[in-house]
């Protein structure tokens, strides 16, 4: 009778310590919660152009050059493209140079087969290539320059400087 | 033989790609500065130049350089000049990556705008007017029928922000009008569908007229034949 007593008395000592670790791991567990808040303004991106783009254009042939880009942004009104020519010329050495008038732009979808009513080349003032008015998630597109090189025109490197801009609306 | 007009440097540098943030941004009068973001997110190093279309914003750099895969924060100060009118002042603020290589035969200036809208109180003058709202009452499903529509903010010294549904937002400068054309190209095949601006609304009726004209036409053409065949006296064998 006496071993039963002892027994159950050990028992009974094993189960409290036993309780008493789990209560003691249980209250080192405890949790704490926290907020992440983000503010995400209207961004607007561009990639896909080079700074330059050369190429050999015979003269009395137009000669196409393409500027692929992607323009993405999350402002619900969209974005506007604009081009704006830093002179009214292609200039060469030596006095060489000829109208960027010549210069045939039009919008084309992004594998450039597409492609809109062009507009003459050679404004200094921003032309608005074209306007969405909703957010992109990414809108591809290739700007064609068609470049008719005068006939008479002399062998030089020729070159106009160009800008590219995306606002949102 | 026609001369070759030869242009230098036949390799073309890679391309960029960069982001700008917020790309419009509204100043309360109380407010004195704005913060910009740049991220370059492509591998190269390039140079930002940083402009202002007019003394209200000016930023705290006119450049800098940012190398691959980096932001650059730049804040720029709003100053509102003490004789001005009421309402809104728009300015634009351009990043802009000047080209390394200006011996192309395009040398390309690449260039994001912020466009800020300072808005600077006193007698605020709301004045929106949108007329002319236009769809055909009847389209066929498999085209996309032309939508105008006239928006007119020029008695308006705030800018304002119309939702053309389905299509999306307009906004308008102060004292901006903008006649919209626009193609409807998203609509439902059959049934009514609506267009709404400004508690305008126009509705038009989609239906594939074209092919159910040509579904009718065969139709017509089929019971003809049938009916000219019944019609033919039969031949008497003896």
């Amino acid at each position: 009778m006496r071993f039963i007593k002892s027994v159950i008395g050990v028992g009974l000592l094993m189960a409290g310590a036993l309780f008493m670790g789990v209560s003691a791991v249980l209250a080192d567990t405890s949790s704490q919660s926290t907020t992440i808040t983000l503010s995400v303004p209207a961004s607007i991106s561009m990639t896909g152009l080079a700074t330059s783009y050369s190429k050999v254009a015979p003269s009395g042939v137009t000669t196409r050059v393409d500027n692929q880009m992607t323009v993405n942004t999350n402002d619900p009104l969209g974005f506007s493209l604009s081009l704006t020519y830093g002179s009214a010329n292609f200039n060469g050495g030596a006095g060489h140079s000829f109208a960027a008038s010549n210069d045939m732009v039009s919008v084309c979808d992004a594998t450039g087969t597409f492609c809109g009513t062009g507009i003459a080349g050679g404004n200094t003032s921003p032309v608005t290539l074209f306007t969405t008015s909703s957010a992109n998630a990414s809108d591809q597109f290739v700007i064609a320059h068609s470049i008719a090189v005068p006939a008479s025109q002399a062998p030089d490197s020729y070159s106009i400087g160009i800008t590219y801009t995306a606002s949102a609306n | 033989m026609a001369p070759a007009v030869v242009v230098a440097a036949s390799t073309t540098p890679p391309a960029l790609r960069l982001t700008l943030a917020p790309a419009f941004a509204l100043v309360q009068p109380d407010q004195h500065e704005v913060t910009f973001i740049l991220v370059n997110s492509g591998d190269q190093a390039v140079h930002i130049a940083v402009t202002s279309s007019d003394s209200w914003v000016v930023p705290s750099e006119q450049g800098f350089d940012l190398a691959g895969n980096t932001r650059h924060d730049m804040v720029a100060s709003v100053s509102i000049p003490t004789a001005h009118d009421a309402g809104d002042h728009e300015t634009r603020v351009t990043f802009s990556v000047p080209p390394t290589n200006t011996s192309g035969l395009l040398a390309v200036t690449q260039a994001l705008a912020s466009r800020v809208i300072v808005a600077v109180g006193g007698i605020v003058i709301r004045d929106l007017h949108i007329y002319g709202l236009t769809t055909p009452r009847i389209a066929d499903s498999f085209e996309s029928p032309p939508i105008t529509l006239t928006l007119d903010n020029s008695r308006s010294n705030v800018y304002e922000i119309v939702t053309v549904a389905p299509f999306g937002q307009v906004l308008l400068l102060r004292g901006q009008v903008r006649t919209l054309s626009l193609a409807w190209g998203s609509h439902p095949w059959f049934g009514p569908s609506t267009v709404n601006a400004g508690g305008m609304s126009s509705t038009t009726w989609f239906i594939p007229w074209h092919v159910a004209l040509g579904l009718l036409g065969l139709l017509c053409g089929i019971a003809l034949s049938l009916s000219i065949r019944h019609s033919r006296p039969k031949e008497v064998t003896s």
